[in-house]
């Protein structure tokens, strides 16, 4: 049974609610405008974000004069709709959202019913009917590495990945669900050349001619069926049946293989470098009307071994070489199996077989199932910058400051009553005391004294009402002017460590810098996450939930700074397992994002608009090949040249009130010849940078017009 | 005589209402539920598995997009999308147009009734919806007299960020890749028109 599932872009969602409000006061002045003046385009065409018309090209128009109507119709259509609207829909795939800090093992074994194409089904082997299925097992070795965690490491700075901590992270197995070693059915033992079983593995056919508990024989080597004197290139060389002996088949054939001849029958036989061996033959008296079926290769047959290579995908036969390893049980009572497992380590982005990032995959061999790092969750982040060094005019008195910003105007949160973009800290040398201070909305100073019992006195508000407190710590141990600050970004669902700076007043004067650490140098322990330096990291440092600490060692150097960026959620990998029969085809609206309702529009030719008035018209070409363009102008059909009052070398844009009687509008997009008409759609298509007025425009050049014109036969 | 109501008489009227009443309801929301969809309105189930309202309006399918916000995005195609599977479709080619930095809208200059201009602008709808890329109009060749200002894309123009999608007229109705380049094929202008729908629909999930 196949499965359908959406992932949901969140953050799109919410971009788009943001621009949709915007959106709908657009449309609201819109339906207030007045039709006629151009001004008001792409009113009333797209009103209140929707889409109100027909676009009419003349039924008599050539490939020029509809070349630039699709500028039109596509602005028009992109003027009902507001930032990407995309999701994803997998057919006959398995998702889930992980966190930054758990393994795959959650998607558990996946058959059939979770991926499209694993087969589930019964085969006959040796006369007994045997159930069979295929599937794949995600376990705790296949997870998310991130540079903030032991699993990950420096280099992968800001980004997730996935990769593997051990061997067996994900497995690939032909089950078969009955006994097929007991001792009444030991179909184990009835393999051999003559009796042989084919089965799919991985997509890949294969002929199996001999079974032991942990191993199988399969033929490798291609099939071809020859007439006498025909050849085939195999490995470079050519083949080339000479003869066929009389007699049952299969029966020894003469074989050339790049002038070197030799006979062959059933049992392979190496005949210049290549393996041979005949299946079948045919004996006729006409030498022309004989033929063969013959295997021929480097190898006509490869045992396949648990804890070996996979070597049937065109791997290496090395171990060391090859991340995939066979795994073979086939001595169970119930649900013995021929197996894949991926073979590797990958955690280091320099390992042989790398984790892979976002928009990456790892493919089983022959590409029939993935697993997919299809997104994150969420990108919402507000920005935290700590600088230090600095001073401030705070009232006349130059102070030297921490300052915290915010990449948002809301992003701080003090004493419990205000929002604001950037505070303060002061620290008192000598006394072990602390003040914050920031401006009100007339820039006018306010200082709170700190207290250390207190976490709440300046919170960050990473979303909106959403805190993580701060903690503010004269450090007891060293001089008074050493002083921590602690972030409790584990208030952020998913977010599981504190960041903690330490930093120091360098001097008794109000006016001396307050320095990160204790020294001009980065020092490890001058900015911590859960107790842990990382101070000299010199990438970025990704932890579990999301959090980022930008480049602790760069940021750190002389007075230092210390950025982070915290989201405003738990941020997770959106993963995708999919099978050879699951398909990410389509974007789904069902689950997103569009802020207007309606774009009935549908483009017409002339000759199929029954009634002219029910509608607002864009019409495209002149009176010359599209009638209602010459109905709404007042002339007849068709009128060409100076008799259109068309400017020659021009083209006009005219909107026309209650142009078929009705009360719609009629927007006539008409040029002397298909250039020109290109160019005024062209020009209208750029509406929002081009000057549209008036109701009716002379367009000279894609961006060139000038308001008024004629071609009516008033 | 004295009538007697015996218990199974009893048992038996309450199903009959049971009944009765269950029914007369089910119709009643029937009703109502129908009251609720726009007049010629129908539901298709697209391969997907999604089941999609339409309306016919004058010959217009209109394709109600449900949206996260519970409202219906709507858009009208001239193709029943009942029609739909008599026109072959790679999907392939929608995550070609979903994927493209840039999109080229090829025709011949020299075989392109009016028509093929429809079909190429019902397809830049859809595309449009999708897809807030640059569609540039392109000849697959030189016209007569030669216009400087449209570019010449073939399907070997085409890469995996740069799409081109011709629009032909040849053997059969179909849409697919050649490439990295999009054909929509129809042996008529008609039916190139279908062949531009199907694809419309496709990109937004029906199919």
């Amino acid at each position: 049974m196949q499965k359908d599932f959406v992932i949901k872009a969140k953050h799109a969602v919410k971009r788009v609610a943001a621009i949709s409000a915007g959106a709908t006061l657009m449309g609201a002045t819109m339906m207030g405008a007045v039709a006629a003046d151009l001004g008001d385009y792409p009113a009333p065409f797209v009103s209140d974000g929707e889409l109100n018309g027909l676009v009419v090209v003349g039924s008599g128009a050539n490939a020029a004069d509809i070349v630039g109507a699709v500028d039109i119709v596509s602005t028009l259509t992109q003027a009902t709709v507001s930032g990407a609207s995309a999701s994803t829909v997998t057919t006959g795939g398995e998702d889930k959202e992980i966190a930054l800090d758990a393994n795959l093992s959650g998607f558990g074994t996946l058959d059939d019913e979770d991926l499209a194409g694993l087969m589930d089904k019964e085969i006959e082997w040796n006369d007994s009917d045997i159930d069979v299925h295929e599937e794949i097992i995600l376990a705790g070795e296949i997870t998310i590495l991130t540079s903030g965690e032991s699993n990950g490491e420096d280099k992968m700075g800001a980004d997730p990945y996935i990769g593997t901590t051990g061997a067996n992270g994900i497995t690939y197995k032909y089950v078969f669900e009955e006994n097929i070693n007991t001792a009444n059915q030991d179909l184990l033992a009835g393999v051999d050349t003559d009796d042989s079983l084919t089965i799919s593995i991985l997509g890949n056919s294969v002929e199996i001619t001999d079974m032991a508990a942990g191993a199988f024989t399969y033929k490798l080597a291609d099939e071809y069926s020859l007439f006498v004197g025909e050849s085939v290139t195999v490995e470079g060389k050519t083949v080339s049946l000479v003869n066929v002996a009389e007699g049952s088949s299969p029966a020894n054939v003469v074989i050339k293989v790049d002038g070197e001849q030799e006979t062959v029958g059933s049992s392979s036989e190496d005949v210049n470098g290549i393996d041979i061996e005949v299946s079948e033959t045919f004996y006729s008296d006409n030498l022309a009307e004989r033929f063969a079926v013959i295997r021929a290769g480097s190898d006509i047959s490869k045992t396949a071994t648990s804890g070996e290579a996979v070597e049937m995908f065109g791997g290496d036969d090395t171990d060391s070489k090859n991340e995939w390893e066979w795994t073979i049980d086939l001595d169970e009572s119930s649900n013995s199996y021929i197996g894949v497992e991926y073979d590797a380590v990958s955690d280091e982005l320099d390992d042989n077989w790398a984790p892979f990032g976002i928009g990456e995959s790892l493919s089983f061999p022959n590409d029939y199932a993935t697993v997919t790092f299809d997104s994150l969750t969420s990108n919402d982040y507000t920005t935290y910058n700590l600088d230090f060094g600095g001073t401030e005019s705070i009232n006349d008195t130059t102070t030297g400051v921490m300052e915290l910003t915010s990449s948002t105007d809301d992003g701080i949160y003090v004493n419990s009553a205000e929002e604001v973009e950037s505070v303060l800290l002061d620290i008192d040398y000598t006394g072990g005391n602390y003040s914050w201070y920031w401006q009100d909305d007339d820039g006018v100073w306010v200082s709170l004294a700190g207290d250390n019992s207190s976490d709440t006195q300046v919170q960050l508000q990473y979303d909106a009402g959403s805190y993580a407190t701060i903690s503010v710590i004269n450090d007891s141990s060293a001089s008074g002017s050493v002083f921590n600050i602690t972030f409790d970004t584990d208030d952020v669902s998913g977010v599981t460590e504190n960041i903690s700076v330490f930093m120091q007043k360098r001097g008794s004067s109000v006016g001396d810098d307050i320095r990160l650490g204790d020294s001009e140098d980065e020092e490890a322990d001058e900015v911590q996450m859960g107790g842990s330096n990382f101070g000299t990291r010199e990438y970025d440092v990704l932890f579990d939930g999301g959090l980022i600490i930008r480049n602790p060692d760069s940021n750190g150097q002389g007075d230092g700074s210390v950025e982070f960026d915290l989201p405003s959620e738990e941020i997770k990998a959106n993963v995708i397992v999919s099978g050879p029969g699951t398909t990410t085809t389509s974007t789904e609206y069902s689950s997103v994002t569009i802020n207007s309702v309606a774009g009935m529009d549908v483009v017409k030719l002339d000759s199929e608009v029954t009634d002219a008035a029910a509608k607002n018209l864009i019409l495209v070409g002149g009176p010359a090949v599209n009638s209602l363009t010459a109905e709404a102008l007042g002339l007849s059909f068709p009128t060409y040249g100076a008799d259109s009052g068309i400017p020659e070398g021009a083209a006009l844009l005219k909107s026309i009130d209650n142009a078929f009687g009705g009360s719609n509008s009629a927007l006539v997009v008409a040029g002397w010849s298909a250039d020109d008409t290109r160019n005024a759609a062209r020009y209208l298509q750029a509406y929002s940078s081009n000057s549209l007025s008036g109701d009716s425009m002379t367009v000279t050049g894609p961006s060139t017009a000038t308001s008024g014109g004629e071609a009516t036969a008033e | 005589m004295t009538m007697k109501i015996k218990a199974t008489d009893i048992v038996t009227f309450i199903v009959i209402f049971v009944l009765v009443s269950g029914l007369t309801g089910l119709s009643m929301y029937r009703e109502d539920k129908n009251t609720q969809l726009p007049e010629n309105s129908f539901y298709f189930t697209s391969d997907n598995g999604r089941e999609y309202l339409f309306a016919e309006d004058g010959g217009t399918f209109i394709a109600y997009l449900p949206l996260s916000t519970g409202q219906y995005y709507t858009m009208g195609f001239r193709v029943d999308p009942r029609e739909l599977s008599e026109t072959p479709i790679d999907l392939a080619t929608t995550n070609a147009t979903y994927a493209a930095k840039a999109i080229y809208a090829t025709v011949n200059p020299f075989d392109s009734p009016a028509k093929v201009g429809v079909a190429k602008l019902q397809l830049a709808r859809s595309i449009s919806l999708m897809n807030p890329v640059q569609i540039t109009d392109a000849y697959t060749k030189d016209s007569d007299p030669i216009d400087p200002d449209v570019p010449i894309k073939t399907c070997s123009y085409a890469t995996s960020e740069t799409l081109v999608i011709e629009f032909k007229i040849g053997t059969k109705d179909e849409v697919y890749l050649d490439g990295n380049c999009v054909i929509v094929e129809g042996k008529t202008a008609d039916s190139l028109i279908e062949s531009s729908d199907r694809l419309g629909y496709a990109l937004v999930g029906i199919y």
